[in-house]
């Protein structure tokens, strides 16, 4: 192994990097207060219910919107409106913002998380901070209106942050069809997401001896409207590593298991206690680096002193937002449970760096490896690719050879109904 | 005021049918249609020529049949270009008054007119038209004509169609290679189709047309007797016969075929789960196509080429001072419940429009596809009424062969 020595820069202190979560809307608020207990940055939410008054605690801020003209109704899952009623108030929500990175947690089904979270990302930026969502979608149950909602909220989300990350609700229920009760399905929903939201923190906040943070995060994702999912596992005990990393490429949000073959970067963090190993960290590195042949892999280790014997693990896979264009509804395009999904499929690969090597992104260099060991596991891994990248070129008919006619992302060459996803039989 | 008798020839390379036509300005300023010629288009896609060597063929048989119809013999047109390389935009245009306190003359108007043109115009592309709005003077006051107007500031607000030099050349090149014709002035189809439909009166209390075409769709709005906003936009027919090809799995050609027999601009309810019906085309097994589906694809497609209009029109407030209504041509405007469908879309009363104060045979007039040549005719009369006598006498000298009812 040839490590880098400027890579391991010492570890930064944590007022450096000045990270602010907030929640939009109810689960946005549920959450936040789920994960604040174990964050130390400033942690607020914004409603239009005044019932989450009741709710609220002293460590998290609270900004409540709309008071006079929902008197404290909320928005009854009107998107529009919630974003009119965020619009008439921006400066009690600019008041809030602040330059470094801003996590911001919403349910996107509901009115107020569609509607005001594209609005509080938005102030954000202006103010100068990177934003990275964590956005949740609905389950199937709720209905049309919030699937809409979420699906709109996607789209202007991706425009506004840098970084969507999109935990589905329904994927965990998917994942434990035994569990019938509604209650225990959706405390289980909420841990899963809780969890992601702190390892993220974790990540961005606690000191760490191979770090991946901030500016890293910041550099990956700025600017290209990237859309990923994220997973967090940990485990202690013989051969802690190996069950982590089965529960995380098992995790509900990482599948349909595309999402990591498709991805154009991964971020892994390693938390573990001082007897963390390094050959637990490249046992990490060679599985991702077969699982995401095409990605891009950012690695970083931390350890915690109290968490001896234990192994957390933080998976980040993102894709660029480039190729929205055939994002939108390509029949044949389903996930497993049938739900068009929204995310984009047409990913330009390799678009800014190869996946080996780039020794400045990457925390653990490569070179070690020999190269043949690189290319067998390279063609192993797209002989796998082949079977599961459902890419199906937007059919175009007689205008295949002319240039398109393009509209916010969109082909108009490609026959309306399909692009709408509209089924016909 | 214009000369009598004087010829003028519209030509229209337009995605599915090369048309031309050759109009007369008769005795008391009116337009008379002569003749027509028309042949099938190969050689252009979206509203661009792509191939010059069959567009140059199909160019050749429509103005030969227009000669022999007219009687007369063509040697300078008007010719109609869109493509989605044009561009219409509303530029802005600033002169300063040198000397205080001093009136504005027709010199400040045309160096602000000047300026609006050119100072927003970019690299590489061809000013085809612009159409004067309004002027503001010291930024506050509106006037229609600022001559006489004391001020030291005149903005000029101008209505500019742009294309790109070199493809408006193309289509120039294609014509001037295939016949022996010189091409005296390119206009935008969408306002040629324009000044064919609306009458005076609709054009100042403002309308709006929309030209359904073959490859393109292009729409001008007309308010207080002015051209305020247009546009095109790159899908038309084609993408409906292109949807259904796919939808339907049949040949494009059999696609075409049975828009033109059974589509519908709207999902009619008899039809929505009908399987019996037209074959997929000859050659192939009697598989019968659902009208259903049929519908249900040409539905969804018009309604978002109109939807991605009436979005551009409102940006423009076209929607909201368009009190005539909104009048369609082209063939797509031949769609049966196509004016429904825009009448919902629009929300404004919806006509085919018809050839307006143009006599000549009514098979021609009546028909949506034609009105953009005949609007070039129109075109080339309103230009020559607005220039100066000599220089129109000098270029009618031009004309002398053809126009030997003019010495009568």
């Amino acid at each position: 192994m040839n490590f880098q020595a400027p890579e391991l820069a010492p570890a930064r202190s944590a007022h450096d990097r000045s990270v602010s979560l907030c929640g939009v809307g109810r689960a946005g608020a549920r959450l936040v207060r789920l994960v604040a207990g174990s964050f130390s940055g400033s942690a607020w939410t914004v409603d239009t219910e005044s019932e989450a008054k009741s709710q609220a605690t002293e460590d998290i801020g609270r900004v409540e919107l709309g008071e006079r003209t929902t008197r404290g109704l909320g928005c009854g899952g009107d998107a529009a409106y919630a974003q009119r009623i965020a619009e008439a108030e921006v400066a009690r929500i600019q008041s809030r913002m602040g330059p470094g990175l801003l996590v911001l947690v919403a349910g996107i089904g509901g009115g107020v998380g569609a509607g005001i979270s594209p609005v509080v990302a938005r102030l954000a930026r202006e103010a100068g901070a990177i934003v990275v969502a964590v956005v949740i979608e609905p389950y199937e149950f709720e209905g049309g209106l919030r699937q809409r909602n979420a699906e709109q909220c996607l789209i202007t989300l991706q425009g506004a942050c840098d970084a969507v990350i999109r935990v589905s609700n329904q994927a965990v229920a998917r994942l434990n069809p035994e569990l019938s009760a509604i209650q225990e399905l959706m405390d289980l929903a909420d841990r899963h997401v809780a969890r992601v939201i702190s390892g993220l923190l974790g990540l961005l906040q606690r000191s760490s001896l191979v770090p991946v943070g901030l500016a890293e995060l910041e550099r990956w994702a700025r600017g290209r409207q990237a859309q990923g999912v994220a997973a967090f596992a940990e485990a202690e005990g013989a051969e802690r590593i190996q069950r982590v990393w089965e529960d995380l490429i098992q995790h509900p949000f990482l599948q349909p298991s595309n999402r990591l073959t498709d991805a154009g970067g991964t971020l892994v963090h390693v938390m573990g206690g001082p007897d963390l190993r390094m050959d637990e960290l490249e046992w990490v590195q060679r599985e991702l680096r077969q699982r995401c042949p095409r990605a891009q892999v950012l690695v970083g280790a931390g350890v915690d002193p109290e968490s001896t014997g234990k192994v957390q693990v933080f998976l980040l896979a993102v894709r660029d937002g480039v190729g929205l264009t055939a994002a939108t509804n390509v029949p044949g395009l389903e996930s497993a449970g049938g739900r068009p999904t929204p995310a984009p499929i047409k990913t330009l690969l390799f678009e800014d760096a190869p996946p080996a090597g780039d020794s400045r992104m990457v925390g653990l260099d490569l070179a070690a490896e020999s190269r043949e060991a690189r290319n067998r596991s390279a063609q192993a891994a797209r002989k796998a690719q082949q079977q599961q990248f459902n890419f199906v070129p937007p059919w175009t008919g007689r205008f295949d050879s002319a240039e398109g006619t393009l509209h916010q992302g969109e082909n108009l060459d490609e026959p309306t109904f399909v692009r709408r996803g509209v089924k016909l039989n | 005021m214009f000369e009598p008798g004087q010829i003028l020839i519209g030509l229209e390379i337009g995605t599915s049918k090369v048309c031309a036509a050759v109009g007369e300005v008769a005795e008391g300023g009116e337009l008379n249609i002569l003749g027509l010629g028309q042949a099938r288009s190969r050689g252009v896609r979206k509203g661009e020529v792509f191939d010059a060597e069959k567009a140059g063929e199909d160019i050749r048989q429509a103005l030969a049949e227009a000669e022999e119809m007219a009687d007369v013999t063509i040697e300078s047109i008007y010719l109609a270009v869109t493509g989605r390389h044009l561009e219409c935009a509303n530029f802005r245009g600033v002169h300063t008054i040198p000397t205080v306190d001093r009136a504005i003359d027709a010199e400040d108007v045309q160096l602000a007119l000047r300026n609006a043109k050119y100072q927003s115009c970019p690299a590489g592309a061809e000013i085809i038209d612009s159409v004067r709005q309004d002027f503001l003077v010291d930024d506050h006051a509106v006037y229609e004509n600022p001559v006489g107007v004391v001020g030291a500031r005149i903005e000029a607000r101008v209505h500019v169609i742009l294309g790109h030099a070199n493809r408006l050349a193309t289509s120039r090149q294609a014509v001037e290679a295939a016949v022996p014709v010189r091409v005296e002035k390119t206009v935008f189809s969408g306002l040629a189709s324009a000044l064919a439909v609306l009458t005076t009166e609709q054009k100042q209390a403002g309308a709006i047309v929309v030209d359904l075409g073959g490859g393109t769709t292009e729409f001008a709005f007309f308010h207080q007797g002015l051209l305020r906003h247009s546009g095109i936009l790159a899908v038309g027919g084609d993408h409906v016969s292109n949807d259904l090809a796919y939808g339907l799995r049949v040949p494009l050609s059999r696609a075409e075929e049975l828009k033109l027999a059974h589509g519908s601009a709207l999902v009619r309810k008899e039809n929505s789960a009908a399987m019996s019906g037209p074959t997929a085309g000859a050659g192939l097994t009697d598989r019968p196509v659902s009208l259903g589906k049929l519908e249900r694809i040409m539905s969804m497609r018009w309604e978002e080429t109109l939807e991605l209009l009436a979005l551009r029109l409102r940006a423009a407030d076209a929607l909201r001072l368009a009190t005539e209504g909104v009048f369609l041509c082209g063939g797509g405007a031949r769609t049966p419940g196509i004016e429904e469908l825009a009448q919902r879309i629009f929300q404004l009363p919806v006509h085919r429009g018809i050839v307006q104060s143009v006599s000549g045979p009514a098979t021609v007039l009546e028909n949506p596809e034609f009105a953009t040549p005949i609007g070039l005719v129109r075109y080339g009369a309103m230009r020559a009424k607005q220039r100066p006598r000599p220089r129109l006498f000098s270029r009618l000298t031009s004309f002398a062969g053809l126009t030997s009812r003019r010495s009568s």
